[in-house]
């Protein structure tokens, strides 16, 4: 039984309340302000809907991190999914909120409008379907996600081989968030005291993964999950640690997160998948944190079967959007030139502002004109 | 599979370890982990830790 459904509001208020008072009395200990970083889309839209940022002690603040799976796919894979809309003889399947992100010149949603087709699927596996029914066609999957979302990715693969589909295939940038965890913890710019750790990647990953951080960086992390006091638990744990120097890998989050993860998923997606150098919008190329189809796979990978050629991509270009730096927690949606003027979510540039998941589009929906945006 | 009331096919390639009558995690449209329905004692062993209490729960869940 889910929290919320337990407790009546009233009592998830008061525990809410000695939550944030021993999370104030453990950081008051430490004699400076805490930074702790979310790292998962759906913890920064529960933490903005609840308004948990206004809620915390003044020495204890939050940011988001790269956690948004929309939001960190760069330019470039935009381009390519919208050249291959563009031809006769593909359809693309996609999840929704991939149609509004901006490519380079234009987004999958113009190029819908322009008479491309591009069907929004609830599952990866509705893919098979679209095939089944348009032989003649060639069916691209747009997968782009982190590790919760790759297995079903190569399921997809798996079933379409075992289907004997000929025309299914994968655009694939999928990401992983280890890789991306090493690399904020070692930008100067950025200063953490503790991650929020994703509690989807981890129902997968299990908790393991998130080891390093406690034995190359003495960083504490926490799993947990994404009801408002859920992340005030593991802000609690977080703080505690830090208060104790101590740095740990604890998991708030066990009625779903085992230490050993999903060991079918992981199977699956390291059956079909291998880790390869990946692109991060904003952010650039960071070692072995992206999946790229391993060669027993090739024949369903649409870049492999069906190369884009060079000169069809358009050149990149600048558009002035901070996305790279709010993704690193560097910045606050604020401080981009564009946010709320040129930038907002009918007309988003960049895509922060574009998913629901994105921190400008969390800020700007939560944020703008009624609260004093956070501790900042 | 039903889903606040409403049903819907998932597909069970990655968890096929769990039964009928399971509660589970769904992921783009497949069962991802079979829920234990313990989130309600975990809480209130850690209210109870804050008061003073020992930890029971375990640090990397069960």
């Amino acid at each position: 039984m889910s929290l919320a459904a337990e407790l009546s509001r009233a009592q998830q208020r008061q525990v809410a309340g000695e939550l944030v008072a021993e999370i104030g009395r453990l950081a008051e200990k430490c004699g400076r302000r805490l930074r702790f970083m979310e790292v998962c889309g759906t913890h920064t839209v529960s933490i903005f809907r609840a308004g948990i940022r206004q809620m915390l002690p003044e020495n204890v603040e939050l940011v988001s991190g790269p956690g948004c799976p929309v939001c960190v796919t760069p330019d470039e894979y935009m381009d390519k999914a919208i050249a291959y809309a563009r031809r006769e003889d593909v359809i693309i399947t996609t999840f929704g909120d991939m149609l509004k992100v901006p490519g380079t010149e234009s987004s999958l949603s113009e190029a819908k409008a322009a008479g491309a087709d591009i069907r929004i699927v609830y599952s990866p596996l509705d893919s098979l379907q679209v095939a089944k029914e348009n032989p003649d066609k060639k069916v691209i999957f747009l997968a782009v996600g982190f590790e919760t979302t790759a297995p079903t990715a190569a399921a997809t693969v798996l079933a379409a081989e075992q289907a004997g589909l000929q025309n299914l295939y994968m655009l694939s940038a999928q990401k992983l968030v280890p890789p991306a965890l090493r690399l904020l913890i070692d930008d100067p710019e950025v200063l953490v005291d503790g991650f929020i750790l994703p509690g989807h990647v981890s129902v997968v990953t299990g908790t393991e993964v998130f080891r390093f951080l406690e034995t190359e960086y003495h960083i504490p992390g926490v799993v947990t999950g994404f009801e408002p006091l859920q992340i005030l638990r593991s802000l609690y744990r977080l703080t505690k640690q830090v208060a104790e120097g101590e740095a740990k890998i604890e998991n708030e989050y066990g009625s779903v997160v085992k230490p050993q993860g999903n060991p079918t998923s992981l199977a699956v997606t390291s059956k079909v998948y291998e880790p390869v150098a990946a692109k991060w919008r904003g952010i650039g190329e960071i070692p072995a944190s992206g999946l790229k189809m391993r060669e027993a796979y090739k024949a369903y990978d649409i870049e492999e079967v069906l190369p884009l050629p060079a000169g069809q991509l358009p050149a990149t270009k600048k558009t002035g959007c901070r996305c790279g730096e709010v993704l690193k927690g560097i910045v606050t949606p604020h401080d981009c030139p564009l946010f709320g003027k040129a930038c907002v979510p009918t007309h988003a540039i960049g895509p922060c502002m574009v998913s629901v998941e994105g921190v400008c589009a969390a800020w700007y929906k939560y944020g703008k004109g009624i609260f004093s945006y956070g501790n900042q | 599979m039903e889903l606040s009331g409403v049903t819907r096919e998932v597909s069970m390639m990655l968890l096929p370890e769990a039964k009928v009558g399971d509660h589970v995690l769904v992921h783009a449209g497949f069962a991802m982990q079979i829920v234990d329905e313990k989130e309600f004692e975990e809480m209130n062993a850690l209210l109870a830790e804050m008061h003073g209490a020992p930890r029971t729960v375990n640090e990397l869940g069960s």
